[in-house]
């Protein structure tokens, strides 16, 4: 059998070659499989729920505690926006995100991700809860006073942001609020909310809890200006949502950081940066009311609102 | 018998003349408007106020006199008495001076203001008047200004000539006690030198909205250049002259609901019956051109806040 190049040695034969290659391909396999098992980042995508500077520092604090558990680096990179993880998981191939209770019924429904750890926070509660506010000098006391009113939301894939604002419109017997309300505009993130309504660019806001009493901590004044309309039922709070192709000793590995974060002195430190106490574990039947709250806010994930 | 006859063509042709001349044009209507003369965007406030009294049906047989006096309180209360005198039958003052000089001539005549900042707090809000005015949360101010630099110390731009100005510093002064910033002062008039050695104390520099300190913008801004100090406003779109932030009321917002009481006051309603207005739906735009100029970079979690950047 001829053997080309010729500038091979000339014992070479063809069952030489065979058997190169195959070890070849033996070893592309077994570099294959341990990409899978062991991808050289973790990349977690993080929704802009408020100052984004401030919330990737705290959040690489969280990674930096994670990758030093994991042994490979964890990375996280903000969405741009709400709603974005269908297409974030794709183009990006995100390990995993942190995602606010609506977006996360997406990402259950729609990429088969598994929530596995979800924050307490400082009062005890895995619960997040939205406000509908108003300047305390806007004259709007009650329902009957927000007709024509403007309104900024969140975001169309926010459940405090979004979805309770309508819901809490609706259960109050107004069957359009859309039409009932005046101007609406989205935000994009919930401080930005906030700020739209102390400045009189909308009459009224809606934005998570957790981020109104942050914004109150670090400006008391706003106290004087700002009244608190409404507030909805607990809902849960951003979840960590690991992808299922991860590697299931990952998953493990980050999960048990994660719920044992509280036990040691540096995880407790990163804790008291996202204000919790500590990870308690998550359930896919958590964001069974998330559904039905949309549903009952006449809101279609994939249509938006219902007029 | 004779003598009747005789005179009976006579109130015969009176009446035949009476029915053949035309009849005399009815009186026009005059909306007397009171503008002072450093109004900012005056054309274009009445050319909103003029379009709305048309569509709301006031088209024909109405007249709007618009004056434009100095604001002090001489020249605006010549103005009330001039209208007075030319059969106005509604009055329109723009700005808290405009309507407190119009209310101090005691004229019988319906009066609605425009322009007026937080109406609910102007020198005539237990008066039984009606308007539009507007509101801007001045604590806005101060929170954008912390947000593009630390501020320990800023001087705020007023004109003491206009209580719309007074009441702003006033309030400024007690906002800034409360976040313990010292606040300076800075008191212009329309023919003074310029005094703006206080400025350059300042971290950055608020404008308040009134029509004199419109009317010195250039100089003021020059000097905020100068000292490399952010500037903020609740004027109009003054940011296409070099205002770093503005956050206003839309002053054709206000001069459109204007028209629309004063269409009312003319149909017949009772100014009483006429609920005042404070417009409290602010615009917030940033002059990305301006802040690079004095060496200032607004964050991006702000700029995307905008309602309109100017790059």
């Amino acid at each position: 059998m001829t053997i080309w190049p010729p500038l091979l040695h000339p014992n070479l034969t063809g069952r030489h070659i065979l058997a190169a290659g195959l070890i070849l391909f033996l070893l592309l396999l077994t570099s294959r499989s341990e990409a899978l098992v062991k991808p050289r980042e973790i990349l977690l995508g993080i929704e802009p729920e408020h100052n984004i500077f401030t919330q990737m520092e705290n959040y690489r604090k969280l990674a930096g505690y994670l990758t030093g558990k994991t042994g490979i680096p964890v990375r996280p990179t903000v969405m741009s926006r709400y709603g974005e993880v269908l297409q974030r998981f794709k183009e990006l191939h995100l390990d995993g995100a942190l995602l606010s209770s609506y977006t996360a019924t997406m990402a259950l429904d729609a990429l088969g991700m598994t929530p596995v750890a979800r924050p307490v926070n400082l009062a005890g509660e895995a619960a997040s809860y939205g406000l509908i506010f108003t300047r305390k000098d806007s004259g709007i006391r009650q329902l009957r006073d927000m007709r024509g009113k403007s309104f900024a939301f969140v975001d169309p894939a926010t459940a405090e942001g979004y979805l309770f604002p309508l819901l809490y419109l609706r259960q109050n017997g107004i069957r359009n609020p859309l039409a009932y309300i005046g101007r609406n505009f989205f935000t994009g993130s919930h401080d930005s909310a906030i700020s739209a309504v102390l400045d009189g660019r909308a009459d009224l806001g809606a934005a998570k809890e957790a981020v109104y009493a942050r914004q109150l901590a670090k400006d008391p004044a706003l106290a004087k200006e700002l009244v608190i309309l409404a507030r909805s039922g607990p809902l849960p709070p951003a979840t960590l949502f690991l992808s299922n192709s991860l590697a299931p000793e990952l998953r493990l590995g980050l999960t048990t950081a994660l719920l044992e974060m509280a036990a040691n002195p540096e995880g407790r430190e990163v804790l008291r940066n996202i204000g919790a106490l500590h990870f308690t574990r998550a359930d896919k039947k958590d964001y069974d009311q998330v559904r039905k709250m949309a549903a009952e806010a006449g809101v279609n994930r994939d249509q938006g609102p219902a007029q | 018998m004779t003598d009747i006859r005789r005179y009976l063509p006579i109130p015969l042709l009176v009446l035949l003349a009476w029915l053949w001349l035309p009849s005399p044009a009815p009186a026009k209507t005059i909306i007397g408007v009171i503008m002072p003369s450093t109004t900012p965007y005056a054309e274009e406030v009445q050319r909103v106020f003029k379009e709305t009294l048309k569509a709301e049906g006031q088209n024909a047989d109405m007249e709007v006199v618009v004056l434009h006096p100095f604001p002090d309180s001489i020249a605006l209360g010549n103005s009330t008495r001039k209208l007075v005198a030319i059969g106005a039958e509604l009055l329109v003052t723009y700005g808290t001076n405009a309507t407190i000089a119009a209310l101090n001539e005691q004229t019988k005549l319906p009066l609605i203001y425009s322009g007026v900042y937080d109406p609910e707090n102007a020198p005539f809000a237990r008066l039984d008047l009606t308007g539009c005015g507007y509101k801007v949360p001045l604590t806005s101010l101060i929170r954008y200004l912390r947000q593009l630099k630390p501020i320990n110390t800023v001087s705020a731009i007023y004109c003491s000539l206009e209580n719309d100005t007074v009441r702003q510093v006033n309030e400024l002064t007690e906002i800034t006690r409360e976040q313990r910033i010292a606040l300076i002062p800075i008191n212009i008039k329309a023919d003074d030198e310029l005094d703006f050695t206080q400025m350059n104390k300042g971290d950055a520099v608020i404008i308040t909205g009134g029509s004199i300190v419109n009317l010195r913008l250039p100089e003021i801004l020059a000097m905020a250049q100068t000292h490399q100090q952010p500037s903020i406003t609740i004027l109009p779109d003054a940011n296409e002259a070099g205002v770093t932030i503005s956050l206003y009321s839309n002053p054709k917002e206000q001069s459109r609901k204007t028209a629309q009481m004063a269409a009312q006051v003319l149909a017949g309603r009772e100014i009483r019956e006429i609920k005042p207005e404070t417009l409290r739906n602010n615009e917030l735009v940033f002059n990305l051109r301006a802040a690079k100029s004095i060496g200032v970079k607004i964050p991006f979690q702000l700029v995307a806040e905008a309602g309109r950047v100017i790059k």
